[in-house]
């Protein structure tokens, strides 16, 4: 797990913003859009590479916040990062034809940084970028084919030729050296 | 269900969301017991999080947050409604899903025809209560509303008569403050007396940073040009400029509570004649100061 916390005054204001949101203030929600938007519509473009359907995302992602702001508490984790998984994951579902799940929801991230302040974002991305560029290019397609094209390891075993249990090490592998590069 | 272990590999299944529902509830089962579990998930959630944010960063449509927006409006009311409905219900005991189509559909469906026309007036009668009823209701919903609205407008009102009130009672309190520094802002003696003389008179506290200028007998202006009071603090600082004004026809003006800093003792104060809006430091001459 990384060892820097969130951001405090990025959470601090999230989390007013949230408390806010749950008292039906409706100017905090458009704060929190214009905070996260770029982010959620970017994950979800990448997974769904059709801007129509990744506005629909956009407008699921945070209609879902407005209806249930206290899924997420922002003294729990990063609002930022909680917003891309939930992202990505609804869009997986959308790719999928799924309902969206909610199991994500729950989750305490433990994201260092703030990711609504763009420079930091930036920072974040491009160290993310370049620990994903360093990894053994089978360990990234492997990731990048169960993430963001959302395969299951069956059907990436199937369409690679791999064992099953490679595409799990390698999946694996690559999170964990992710993680140890944030950690650094 | 006793909670079997649960692999890495599985928590990074579970996190991509690749589990079938049975699976997934059995690591729903592990993760509540084992807090090292919650840990690890958490942990992996977090560095996928950070995966997603190699994706490039794009804007949205700029109609995209309108369209935002708009939903967020409607939806306020729905759920306002549907709290209302929930309440409704759960005063009656009733719930809805389990009373509210079925039991209503085989009503309906068990009266015949023929007895239904043979409602007559008193059928007729209630349709016209119920319409009645209805109506009132609209009604009702439209006096609500404007009354919120009221509700808004003096809501605003009172937090302007608010604010103004705060600001009339800093004035007070510079003006009534036995501590604050007095000052009357004569003609330079270089300048040339006119009957009557330009004069300035300054109330200033310097722990507060409030600062009241009344100034009288001043000569009108040039056209884009603006006098400009300046605070000259003691440190040896540069002047900081505390209000622009322009006279009356009778040569009247002030400045109330400029924006100033708390704290900073004033050495002395001025009045220039700044090009209109202001300047940044202060044009000579000083026409009034001390």
């Amino acid at each position: 797990m990384p060892t820097t916390v969130p951001d405090p005054a990025g959470a601090a204001i999230d989390a007013d913003l949230l408390e806010k949101v749950q008292r039906g203030d409706e100017l905090a929600m458009a704060a929190i859009y214009d905070r996260y938007s770029r982010i959620v519509y970017s994950v979800a473009l990448r997974v769904l590479r059709d801007p129509a359907s990744a506005e629909d995302v956009l407008q699921e992602v945070f209609m879902q916040m407005w209806r249930s702001p206290a899924k997420f508490i922002a003294a729990r984790g990063s609002l930022g990062g909680w917003l891309a998984v939930v992202t990505r994951n609804r869009s997986i579902d959308r790719l999928r034809r799924k309902r969206p799940s909610e199991q994500v929801e729950e989750l305490n991230l433990a994201m260092p940084g703030n990711l609504a302040d763009e420079s930091e974002r930036n920072l974040m991305m491009e160290k993310a970028r370049i620990v994903i560029l360093q990894l053994p290019p089978e360990q990234r397609k492997t990731l990048e084919m169960a993430f963001f094209d959302g395969l299951t390891h069956s059907e990436i075993a199937e369409m690679t030729g791999d064992p099953l249990g490679t595409v799990k090490t390698r999946i694996r592998s690559a999170i964990l050296t992710l993680r140890k590069a944030f950690q650094a | 269900m006793t909670p079997k272990q649960i692999s890495q590999d599985e928590l990074i299944l579970f996190a991509l969301q690749e589990l079938t529902p049975a699976e997934a509830a059995e690591v729903l089962v592990h993760l509540e017991h084992s807090e090292t579990a919650r840990a690890e998930l958490a942990a992996i959630q977090s560095d996928l999080a950070m995966y997603a944010l190699t994706s490039d960063l794009q804007s949205p449509p700029a109609l995209a947050r309108e369209r935002f927006m708009r939903q967020v409006s409607k939806e306020k009311k729905v759920v306002s409604i549907e709290s209302a409905e929930r309440a409704a219900s759960a005063e009656t005991g009733e719930e809805p899903m389990l009373l509210g189509r079925e039991d209503r559909v085989v009503q309906i469906d068990d009266q015949p025809r023929a007895r239904r026309s043979r409602m007559g007036f008193f059928g007729w009668a209630g349709w016209a209560v119920a319409a009645c009823c209805a109506f009132a209701a609209g009604l009702e919903y439209h006096q609500h509303q404007s009354l919120q609205d009221a509700y808004y407008a003096q809501n605003t009102k009172l937090a302007e008569l608010t604010a103004q009130t705060a600001q009339a009672q800093k004035v007070m309190q510079v003006l009534t403050d036995g501590g604050a520094m007095q000052v009357n802002l004569h003609l330079l003696p270089n300048g040339k007396p006119e009957p009557p003389k330009p004069e300035g008179h300054i109330a200033y506290s310097a722990d507060s940073g409030s600062l009241v200028f009344v100034g009288m007998h001043l000569a009108p202006l040039d056209i884009y040009k603006t006098y400009e009071l300046w605070m000259i603090p003691s440190d040896g600082g540069a002047p900081m400029p505390a209000g622009i004004f322009k006279p009356t026809a009778q040569g009247y003006a002030s400045v109330i509570m400029p924006p100033l800093p708390k704290g900073v003792a004033a050495k002395g104060f001025g009045v220039t004649i700044e090009p209109d809006g202001g300047a940044k430091s202060p044009t000579m001459p000083i026409v009034l100061g001390m």
